[in-house]
């Protein structure tokens, strides 16, 4: 009985302790940057598709970059493991480069 | 619980519990199955639109049992679906629209950071964000109580070209992965909606 009451309460900690992490806003951060387009003389691109997607947590929510190039991404958990940044025309993957998120970051502009 | 959440339950449960009482009765000799004499016969009438009669009172309870379950379920089925259909003039890229509440909620705290306030999530105005690689975006607001047939048709809407050259897949601009990773279409697992 001792030991299933044991078992009950490590099985609770560890349940309870990862929904903590999931909320912890301390854990969380923000990425943003500016893309442009080599083809077109380096000016911006709006409408392309931005996404965090790593190894262990998964794709990020999608965001589009505004009529300036500009894109945001909020609440996104801090980690060692780097995370790709990924960049779609469309459905089509344009770029792909890796991140490590500690902090929030401000990309450089990048022009692909 | 919320209070739809109880309209649903509350109608489930009374047509449950007639239904088993009915049965219960019936069990008892309370009420009858058999038919009755016309003089005591049950009439419901509800402004001439609906009438229930019959000779035999225990079919009442069921009948008026299964109408609490089938407005119970009636409420309880998922919002109907909400169509949008239209073209896009002169458009080359695929297009995403995006569906939002027209409308943000601000609570705002005190100087002392206490937060103490309320909003209604209205949802009747809705706004319709296009969005196309290369192309400026663009927003159309649409009121969901003015749709018809739940259908949302889009005309006329031009998105302004702003490069002339799409941008090619460039393998140097792609690093490789070590392990496989989700699919661009796959369930978003962490971030916010901008």
């Amino acid at each position: 009985m001792k030991n299933i009451s044991l078992t009950l309460v490590l099985v609770f900690n560890i349940f309870f302790s990862n929904s903590l992490f999931a909320y912890d806003q301390s854990s969380l951060t923000y990425i943003q940057g500016n893309l442009c387009s080599q083809a077109n003389n380096g000016s911006p691109v709006p409408g392309l598709l931005v996404s965090l997607v790593h190894q262990n947590l998964g794709r990020s929510v999608p965001v589009y970059t505004d009529n300036f190039g500009n894109f945001l991404m909020s609440n996104i958990p801090k980690t060692n493991v780097p995370y790709y940044l990924e960049v779609y025309w469309g459905e089509r993957l344009i770029y792909r480069n890796a991140v490590t998120i500690l902090a929030p970051v401000q990309l450089p502009r990048i022009c692909i | 619980m919320t209070p739809h959440d109880m309209a649903i339950l509350f109608p489930a449960v009374a047509g449950f519990c007639m239904v088993i009482g009915g049965m219960l009765l019936i069990w008892k000799g309370a009420i009858v199955l058999a038919g009755t004499d016309s003089s005591t016969a049950l009439s419901i009438e509800w402004e001439k639109k609906f009438k229930l009669n019959t000779q035999a009172p225990g079919i009442a309870f069921f009948i008026l049992g299964l109408l609490f379950s089938s407005l119970a379920i009636y409420s309880s089925r998922s919002t109907e679906p909400i169509y949008v259909v239209g073209t896009l003039d002169d458009v080359n890229e695929i297009v995403t629209v995006t569906v939002a509440p027209q409308q943000l909620w601000e609570i705002k705290s005190g100087s002392n950071g206490v937060i103490d306030g309320m909003f209604r999530p209205d949802t009747e105005t809705i706004n319709l964000k296009f969005t196309a690689a290369c192309y400026e975006d663009a927003q159309i607001p649409h009121n969901l109580s003015k749709i018809k047939d739940r259908i949302i048709k889009i005309d006329n809407i031009k998105l302004k070209r702003k490069c002339s050259n799409s941008i090619e897949t460039r393998p140097e601009n792609i690093v490789s992965t070590t392990a496989p990773l989700p699919p661009i279409g796959s369930q978003p697992a962490f971030g916010a909606v901008q």
